[in-house]
């Protein structure tokens, strides 16, 4: 899809078809980058005002987006996982773009499941607060491989990585939250048996 | 099995109703209307040095963004197959990339001759790619940038700067003492004329100054302090906690002969012992054997300086057991 969307490199697709083509696109995927930046950054509200950032820098980046459907995703994986490093600097970026994002027009659903928000900012801020001695590459990939369920390949084409740095460093987040099983005294460590299996499925 | 909430993700949930939609107006509308993106005050790129790991042994993390260079690793390809793992790594210390590729080559650890091709030297994001070809054409055939004409002295500054960063940045430093130390290693290193600033405090401000970020501001390299969270120093655990952990869990099944493995190497494993990958090697192999489970085992090598058994990945539908490399032995 994206392929068709954006051209080979040199290319310069413009029109309507493109457009509605990165309409769909975004369809496809804003679930996914919006979870994705929440796991990073722990704000439900900012993770959606992400997702916007990440497909305005992913349009601007089109010309260097893979040619195969099947990378689309780990694509714009890698596209938020740069926005959300120089998250100051992207927001600063389209600053103005997303003041002309209209206010909320449904907020009934949103209200209703704001403690359940609440809950769950808290649950990823505490994971975040055990995971912080990672770096943030490191991050990243935990987060696309157990949060995101990528496999090694595809987090490796999403961070612009060999796949060997992506198992490596899995390896060495893995050992990193066997640490902080111990430091933080949980009864049944957990981390290196449930981190190992996300790829067995 | 479930992970206990602490680290566990919350289940994944949809925009809220409505939003996808009007955010997906409001994105079309975007790049229709406004085609140019907003100038940033700030030119893109440059160097990012992450500190924020500095608190477990002082590990460190550098990374760039954008198009700009980190040279994590060199990776010796077979063949101009790039999307396949590299057959060998070297690590990236500013000797030629082409040399040590040969060397491993000749070695016979990449090709199927100790007689290395030509080889060219190719970047792409952290790794420089080298590739057999016998014109840096190829670079440029399989979109990858060309690798710098002074990436020795690049490889050469990085190193020292991060070196020094770290050191000056590690525990949890104020903005004043990180703007000083910064200043001081800037200047060390014949950056004087950078500046140096702290970024405003916002929502993820907290009191260490664990990120160090360069950009372009009007030409200028400035280095950008950023406050961050607290960071709650994490001990590695020890040999005889891993043991515990692993030899002790309640597993069965694929999992259980994986532990099994893993506990076995590391009861062997002593500060002063690093387990070669022959023995991690003949280990594995005896354990599936005694599982009669007829599987692969393959050693995943980040560098090429990597000798010590580190963990184990596995891929049962492959049927396949990675014992996974570090430098050291375990600390």
């Amino acid at each position: 899809m994206l392929g068709l969307m954006i051209g080979r490199a040199g290319d310069s697709p413009r029109g309507i078809e493109d457009v509605r083509l990165f309409g769909e696109l975004f369809e496809a995927h804003a679930r996914a980058i919006y979870n994705f930046c929440f796991r990073r950054i722990g704000d439900w509200a900012l993770a959606e005002d992400l997702v916007s950032v990440v497909f305005l820098e992913a349009w601007r980046r089109r010309k260097s987006a893979p040619l195969s459907e099947d990378s689309a995703l780990p694509w714009l994986l890698g596209v938020a996982s740069n926005v959300i490093r120089n998250q100051r600097r992207s927001l600063r970026r389209y600053h103005r773009a997303l003041q002309r994002m209209p206010a909320p027009e449904h907020t009934r659903d949103f209200a209703g499941d704001a403690d359940q928000r609440l809950d769950e900012e808290r649950q990823i801020a505490r994971l975040r607060g055990l995971i912080s001695g990672l770096s943030q590459r490191d991050q990243d990939i935990l987060t696309l491989c157990v949060g995101n369920e990528l496999t090694y390949e595809q987090a490796a084409l999403a961070l612009g990585v060999p796949v060997g740095t992506v198992r490596s460093r899995l390896s060495r987040a893995k050992a990193h939250l066997r640490s902080v099983a111990t430091a933080s005294g949980s009864a049944a460590p957990p981390a290196p048996d449930r981190l190992a299996t996300w790829k067995e499925q | 099995m479930t992970m206990p909430d602490e680290l566990a993700f919350p289940p994944e949930r949809d925009l809220p109703a409505g939003r996808l939609q009007q955010r997906k107006a409001h994105l079309l509308r975007e790049i229709t209307q406004h085609r140019r993106p907003p100038h940033s005050r700030y030119a893109r790129r440059v160097l990012v040095l992450v500190a924020a790991a500095s608190v477990a042994g002082g590990a460190y993390a550098a990374t760039r963004t954008g198009d700009t260079r980190v040279f994590d690793a060199i990776g010796c390809y077979r063949d101009d197959n790039i999307n396949a793992q590299p057959a060998a790594f070297a690590p990236a210390n500013g000797d030629s990339p082409t040399a040590q590729c040969a060397g491993l080559w000749r070695e016979g650890r990449v090709g199927p001759t100790n007689t290395p091709p030509p080889l060219i030297a190719c970047y792409r994001s952290g790794e420089v790619t080298v590739i057999p070809a016998a014109s840096p054409a190829i670079c440029q055939r399989l979109r990858l940038a060309a690798l710098p004409r002074d990436y020795a002295a690049q490889v050469s500054n990085e190193r020292s700067l991060e070196e020094a960063l770290t050191r000056r940045l590690s525990g949890c430093p104020s903005a004043a003492t990180a703007r000083r130390a910064a200043e001081e290693v800037l200047a060390g290193h014949g950056r004087s004329s950078w500046r140096v600033m702290v970024s405003p405090p916002d929502r993820y401000s907290g009191p260490c100054t664990n990120t160090f970020g360069v950009e372009q501001a009007n030409g200028r390299p400035t280095g950008v302090l950023v406050l961050g969270q607290t960071i709650r120093p994490i001990p590695h655990p020890t040999p005889s906690q891993e043991r515990s952990l692993l030899c002790n869990a309640k597993t069965t099944g694929t999992r259980r002969l994986l532990d099994n493995i893993d506990c076995e190497l590391l009861r062997r494993s002593t500060v002063a012992n690093c387990i070669s990958i022959d023995t991690a090697v003949q280990i594995a192999a005896r354990q599936l054997s005694l599982a009669k489970l007829h599987w692969r085992i393959t050693v995943d090598h980040y560098t090429s300086t990597q000798r010590c058994f580190s963990g184990l990945a596995s891929a049962p539908t492959e049927r396949l057991l990675t014992i996974i490399t570090e430098d050291k032995h375990r600390p």
